[in-house]
């Protein structure tokens, strides 16, 4: 029976080439622009090198200080203090790392006078390299004693490495000067894609306590607000609760030891997967992001039209099947089954289109991937000017990827074959088998 | 023949409606992505109302090779310095030192609310940016005086009036409804009621920043606390590249234009400035996605009426025979076909443009016309909301027209 389908639907592409062909264009190109969307938001929520446990990862990058007597408010991140009296001090959580913001970029000093490159650097801590699984080329990661002395070390990526001293081996204990500063390397990860954003940089090096707090703002009369923020990562849901009851109790024991700042973290740690939607701290629903919202709109339409517009394909070719249907029902096949057939046959069509859709998303998103990525967000700031992200293999040809294919599959042929081919089957057998061809 | 192609239309309605569904599907789709597009098209088009040729942004850096950090006056005198030696270039007409966010085709500006002691009631909501007496301010951006003001040179030398102001020729009329304002005071909203700024000139319109309209302006020359070191803006001499006049830079900023711990860490052409300010704030972002989606959905709909269309060819062919038989040229039944094509799309036009102005005027109408920013913006053929509604309209319905007479030409020619 399989076999006979086989044969009816081959028959039916070659027989057919214009029907055949417009449905399979019109939804390739549809399931295309469809996966690029999906695509983009995927990279930045599945697990991916070094984020493997983005799952379990939360960030608090900002508190609100609140002035009492009038409506004054300051958003800023965690200063030294705060992070080493509160967040270093926690239980209930498997790693805490805190890394300094950097507004602007970091110059690296290319050796013999070729000048300066413009760099991508985090000023972090140890922690940092158990949280983010980096694959080490050579050496290792900060240590905690150089991180305590404040010794200068750096790890760069393996890329930069050769930028600037024109091999990924033995770097180790080499000098890179960043900032009008030396440091000695003493490790060599493989780089991130610019598109892991939480753990992408060229070159970590470990932030020096006293630099910066003396950065942050409004030191002395808020001496817990600066410029640090913080990623922690913990085991289970039950850990996270307790994190969250934890850090409660830290809001509290502030509030209470004085009046003059009301300190709120604004539903903080926020989760990796709220983290890509959230465009402000005080939302506090996913549809209230701007991106959410768009995304949403995006995926309906990209289905939703040419959905529509394939209907009227459909309705045309159902009209020269309508004779063949009324013979079938007069040897008792039922609505049901005919129009389950009728699905089916598209469902080969849909497929087919999906696959060379998928191939275009791709193509896209190699081709276009140094804006494609970040074109629902509102406010993308200076990141990807001027700068191609690496898009891997681990990106593009995930199983979860094929899945949503399909699933968009089944959904664009019920969406395009469904009603077109329920409408035609309505029709008395009589008047279906009298129906002029 | 338009009975013909109305009765046509109606006995095939089973099969048209699809389309005609989808038609006005993308029509209001057509019309969320056009609208951006088209105001964006139209601001750019507008005159920035200073010269933004040859004008480049310095940006400095700081040396912390030694450790040690100095004082803001000291790296406010370097700065200075640098300055200085830039004048002294052959390639320079001026230098202005200029404080980010008081300046034009920086990313944020100061924003404040004007009023007048006539209007105290009624203040006029207006972007601020500072300049410095005596450096040529208004000459070197390119900024033009009205007539019975004084001459840019005048205001750039400073009139002696404490708290003088220049405004823009918009704030004057939104304001006091006339340009013809100097003398006249105004007060910041927020500040003491008696401190009162006079009017000393009149300048004309500025667009803060290249993807908006035209904005209400004061320029002040009250410089507020500034906890930031200034950064250099250069005009350049003619005929000099300003691609050329960094390599320039970068070859001696180490050894001659540095000063102190300050050296210039970059140079940029406004036009490359206002890039990325429209690239920070999502501009190019939600432009590159609006004609992506429109390309996509005007593909989509051009395949499925030829899809359609190839099929009712088909179809017709024994009503098409008989026409040809009667005499009817190829000409003739193409352009029935068209009609059809035509009519449908009119209508479904209509229908999608009809929906979308009651979800508009659900939301606001404002909403179509401040996309990107809010309440600053003067009178301009866009504040009209029919005026802005129908060009947009007829936009999406030449669109739309095109792509559905393409689709069905294809197919039609063939008969």
């Amino acid at each position: 029976m399989i076999k006979d389908y086989w044969h009816r639907v081959c028959r039916m592409v070659r027989e057919d080439k214009l029907f055949s062909s417009i449905y399979i264009s019109g939804t390739a190109l549809s399931i295309a622009f469809t996966m690029v969307m999906a695509i983009s938001y995927y990279v930045k929520l599945a697990p991916i090198y070094p984020e493997a446990n983005r799952k379990h990862t939360l960030y608090m990058k900002h508190a609100r200080f609140q002035e009492q007597q009038d409506e004054a408010s300051y958003d800023a991140g965690y200063s030294v203090r705060a992070v080493e009296e509160w967040f270093y001090t926690l239980k209930n959580v498997e790693m805490v790392s805190a890394e300094r913001s950097v507004p602007q970029g970091s110059y690296v000093r290319l050796p013999d006078g070729r000048g300066e490159l413009q760099v991508t650097a985090k000023f972090t801590d140890p922690a940092f390299f158990k949280i983010y699984s980096f694959r080490f080329i050579e050496g290792s990661s900060l240590s905690e004693s150089d991180f305590e002395a404040g010794t200068l070390t750096a790890v760069v990526s393996d890329k930069l490495a050769r930028v600037v001293f024109g091999s990924d081996s033995c770097i180790v204990g080499r000098t890179l000067k960043m900032g009008y500063k030396n440091y000695r390397i003493c490790g060599v990860v493989e780089e991130a894609s610019s598109l892991a954003e939480a753990s992408y940089a060229q070159v970590y090096v470990a932030y020096n306590r006293k630099e910066t707090e003396s950065m942050g703002g409004r030191y002395g009369v808020l001496p817990y607000m600066g410029r640090m923020e913080v990623t922690l990562l913990v085991k289970s849901g039950e850990q996270e609760k307790a994190l969250r009851k934890e850090l409660a109790d830290i809001v509290r024991r502030y509030n209470a030891s004085q009046d003059a700042y009301r300190l709120e973290l604004c539903g903080q740690p926020t989760s990796h997967f709220r983290s890509v939607f959230q465009d402000y701290m005080s939302e506090t629903s996913l549809l209230d992001s701007e991106a959410v919202r768009s995304l949403l709109f995006v995926l309906c339409v990209l289905l939703l039209v040419p959905g529509v517009n394939l209907c009227g394909v459909i309705a045309g070719r159902m009209e020269s099947r309508v004779a063949e249907m009324g013979i079938r029902k007069t040897f008792g096949a039922s609505r049901a089954v005919l129009l389950r057939e009728v699905v089916n046959e598209n469902l080969v069509f849909t497929l087919l289109g999906g696959m060379f859709g998928l191939v275009l998303a791709w193509l896209m998103l190699v081709i276009f991937r140094q804006w494609v990525f970040d074109m629902l967000n509102p406010f993308p700031g200076n990141k990807f000017i001027g700068s191609s992200p690496l898009v891997s293999g681990e990106m593009l040809f995930s199983p979860v990827v094929f899945l949503l294919v399909f699933f968009f599959c089944i959904v664009f042929n019920l969406i395009s074959a469904l009603v077109p081919a329920w409408l035609s089957l309505r029709q008395p057998v009589i008047k279906s088998m009298n129906e002029e061809r | 023949m338009f009975k013909i192609i109305l009765k046509n239309l109606w006995s095939r309605r089973n099969y048209n409606v699809w389309l005609f569904l989808e038609l006005i599907l993308v029509t209001v789709i057509a019309w969320v992505v056009v609208n951006p597009v088209v105001q964006l098209l139209h601001n750019r088009s507008l005159p920035l109302g200073y010269d933004a040729d040859r004008l480049c942004l310095i940006k400095l850096d700081s040396d912390w090779s030694e450790d040690v950090r100095d004082t803001l006056t000291t790296r406010e005198e370097a700065v200075r310095i640098i300055a200085d030696r830039l004048q002294g270039m052959e390639e320079v007409e001026n230098v202005l030192l200029e404080y980010y966010s008081t300046s034009l085709g920086t990313e944020f500006v100061w924003r404040g609310k004007y009023s007048s002691k006539f209007r105290p009631d009624s203040p006029v909501e207006t972007f601020q940016l500072i300049f410095q007496k005596g450096k040529k301010y208004f000459e070197t951006f390119g900024i033009k005086s009205l007539p019975g003001s004084p001459s840019p040179e005048q205001l750039s030398e400073g009139i002696n009036v404490p708290n003088g102001v220049v405004v823009t020729r918009s704030f004057a009329i939104a304001l006091f409804g006339t340009d013809r304002v100097v003398g006249d005071s105004i007060s910041l909203c927020g500040q003491n009621e008696d401190r009162y700024s006079r009017i000393v000139g009149v300048v004309e319109d500025v667009r803060v920043r290249s993807y908006s309209d035209v904005a209400t302006v004061v320029f002040s020359t009250d410089m507020y606390p500034m906890n930031q070191l200034p950064h250099i803006v250069v005009r350049l001499r003619e005929g000099v590249s300003p691609s050329l006049f960094s390599e320039k830079i970068a070859a001696q900023s180490n050894r001659e234009l540095c000063s102190g711990r300050q050296f210039i860490r970059s140079i940029l052409p406004f036009e490359d400035l206002a890039r990325q300010t429209e690239y920070s704030f999502g501009i190019t972002n939600e432009v590159r996605l609006d004609i992506a989606l429109a390309v996509f959905f005007m593909v989509s709909l051009c395949l499925g009426v030829v899809g359609s269309f190839w099929f009712q060819t088909r179809r017709r062919k024994e009503e098409i025979f008989i026409m040809r038989s009667f005499g009817a040229t190829r000409r003739t039944i193409v352009s029935m076909l068209l009609g059809e094509g035509v009519v449908m799309v009119t209508m479904a036009v209509f229908v999608g443009c009809m929906a979308y102005l009651q979800y508009i005027h659900q939301v606001g109408t404002q909403s179509i016309r401040e996309l990107w920013e809010e309440g600053f913006f003067v009178d301009s053929c866009f504040s009209n909301f029919t005026f802005h509604f129908t060009v947009v309209s007829f936009i999406v319905y030449v669109l739309l027209l095109a792509v559905v007479c393409l689709g069905i030409y294809i197919p039609a020619r063939r008969t």
